[in-house]
């Protein structure tokens, strides 16, 4: 038994419904085990005074409220920090479930990173490095359409004919890509590949790959448009090793094109998520 | 009475094959059932209502607003609809009410404390309020299916679209979802796609039949029942060339359709009667 009890204050804060939603689960929680909290629970409730209202009335309100609180599910650390981040409540819950959704997709990210990593160690260095220059900045691109092809059969109607916006939905399939992906593949990079500015040069290039597959999903399943970008990008890759050329992708030309394809794709899906987008799974319908 | 839905000349093609053939009807306020062998074009034409996807051919018009018209036009649309797919897989390790949960938030229910008190207010309509923090693997095919059926109620939407719902639901689950479904047609619209012609029967005021992928019968219920009149036999044997035969618990043989031979008594005929008459072979080979 917890020796921590609730304060006068914290009570009428509760019975006040100043707490947020978090404290407010916190406090119910601690209700749940503890008798003496739950007098002082049901005498800073709002209303009429304790003296006013039967017992049985309080503590069957109070259950009422400690039920609702433990059936809640859980925000956990990352939504905690979202929150704190003034990110919504609504939000948080839409990341919750596209994280849960796209566990599979997380899973295989980090094993493919960290067989590039171990084959940087162990292998020849420059096969190494032109694999992680294929990897890297698809990773994105490839998860965000990923996101979508996990959905389970039955939620992908459901989100389809809901009218949650497909550009929030959009935004937080990235975000949540982005998130899980970009930061281990930074750290792989700084250990893989061996040239100035390298380790993060690949981030413009997959900005551009990301946003081409978003934009281009408003028109086809995103599988497609993933597997053509792909394939774009693997040619790019293997002319610059057969040019013997492999930073080429350090260069300002390139990270210049990387940028104009970027701003390109992103007025297109802007318009396209904005005006009339036909049937796909990003735009929803 | 105004129409909630209006169908004209729809035409949907996977490839070249037009599952849905220039279709055309209105649904009015109440419980209308779509019947139709497998293949009929029955889920296609729930995913066209729904907004889920869209038509080759023709206008969609739903609570006033074009589905093939601007995000805008089908968001209003989407906020005063509830749809229930044939088949909801559910997202690993969630709960009951973590998943009623982010529904909800599909459906811009963005105030937390509203938001829970609808759904604990849908999980109590189809019996599940005392268990909202199972996993939902841990539930039965009915109780999944109820939890899907749940769903589609949140915010209590104008038009309820639902595709097989008791699939899976014992007799006792299937009365309640008559209640709630009899009583959400007090206040609005609801399109019912099933293959259990006793739900029909039971909550339906009128009945829509596709036929590949053709309106075949669009009328009330009672008329569609009297349709088969006097061509449902109850006899010793089967009806040579009846549509169906099957041993009625009354005692003798039930034949649906056929030329009656002397002595066969004209039996009082059902939904599932009437259903198999107008559709012939394919709804026994669909059944089957």
């Amino acid at each position: 038994m917890s020796a921590w009890h609730i304060d006068d204050a914290v009570a009428a804060a509760y019975g006040e419904r100043r707490l947020d939603p978090v404290q407010r689960a916190s406090v119910e929680a601690h209700a749940v085990r503890c008798k003496e909290c739950r007098s002082v629970l049901g005498a800073g409730a709002t209303g009429p005074t304790n003296s006013q209202r039967s017992p049985d009335l309080d503590l069957e309100h109070l259950w009422a409220r400690v039920e609702a609180a433990v059936s809640t599910p859980e925000v956990g650390r990352s939504g905690r920090a979202l929150l704190r981040l003034g990110v919504s409540m609504s939000d948080v819950v839409v990341t919750r479930v596209v994280a849960a959704q796209s566990r599979q997709w997380t899973m295989a990210t980090t094993l493919v990173l960290a067989v590039t990593a171990v084959a940087a160690v162990l292998g020849p260095v420059d096969s190494a490095h032109a694999a992680f220059l294929v990897v890297a900045p698809l990773l994105p691109a490839l998860g965000v359409a990923a996101t979508y092809r996990l959905v389970p059969h039955g939620i992908d109607l459901l989100e389809r004919a809901a009218p949650f916006s497909p550009a929030r939905m959009l935004l937080w399939r990235t975000a949540y890509v982005v998130v899980t992906a970009v930061p281990v593949a930074v750290a792989v990079g700084a250990v893989v590949l061996h040239h100035p500015g390298a380790a993060v040069s690949w981030l413009l290039p997959a900005l551009a790959c990301t946003l081409c597959v978003a934009a281009a999903a408003t028109w086809h399943d995103p599988v497609r448009p993933a597997a053509f970008v792909a394939l774009a990008w693997v040619a790019v890759v293997v002319a610059w090793q057969v040019r013997d050329t492999p930073w080429a992708i350090t260069t300002a030309p390139t990270q210049l094109v990387a940028v104009a394809v970027s701003i390109g794709a992103a007025l297109l899906l802007h318009h396209r998520l904005a005006s009339d987008p036909v049937p796909s799974a990003i735009s929803g319908t | 009475m105004p129409s909630t839905v209006r169908f004209s000349h729809v035409t949907r093609r996977y490839g070249p094959v037009a599952v849905l053939d220039d279709v055309s009807f209105d649904l009015t306020p109440g419980i209308t059932a779509l019947l139709g062998p497998n293949g009929a074009g029955k889920t296609t034409l729930l995913g066209l209502l729904s907004t889920a996807s869209r038509a080759d051919e023709g206008e969609i018009t739903v609570l006033g607003h074009r589905t093939d018209g601007p995000l805008a036009e089908r968001t209003e649309i989407r906020r005063r609809l509830g749809f229930l797919p044939q088949e909801v897989r559910f997202p690993a390790g969630m709960t009951a009410f973590g998943f009623l949960d982010y529904i909800a938030v599909l459906k811009e229910w963005d105030d937390t404390s509203a938001r829970h008190a609808e759904v604990r207010r849908v999980l109590a309509l189809v019996g599940l309020d005392d268990r909202p923090t199972i996993k939902v693997r841990k539930l039965s095919g009915g109780q999944r299916r109820r939890l899907a059926f749940a769903q589609s109620l949140i915010g209590d939407p104008d038009l309820l679209i639902l595709d097989e719902p008791t699939t899976g639901l014992d007799p006792e689950q299937r009365a309640t979802f008559r209640a709630t479904l009899s009583e959400r047609a007090r206040a609005g619209t609801v399109l019912l796609a099933t293959h259990q012609t006793e739900d029909v029967a039971a909550v339906c005021d009128r009945v829509i039949v596709l036929v590949g992928g053709r309106v075949a019968h669009d009328g009330d219920v009672a008329g569609f029942v009297a349709s088969a009149r006097d061509r449902v036999w109850l006899h010793d044997r089967p009806v040579a060339d009846a549509v169906a035969t099957w041993r009625d618990p009354a005692g003798g043989v039930r034949s649906v359709g056929g030329t009656p031979p002397t002595g066969a008594q004209a039996a009082p005929p059902t939904v599932e009667d009437a259903y198999l008459l107008l559709v012939g072979p394919a709804a026994v080979e669909g059944a089957a």
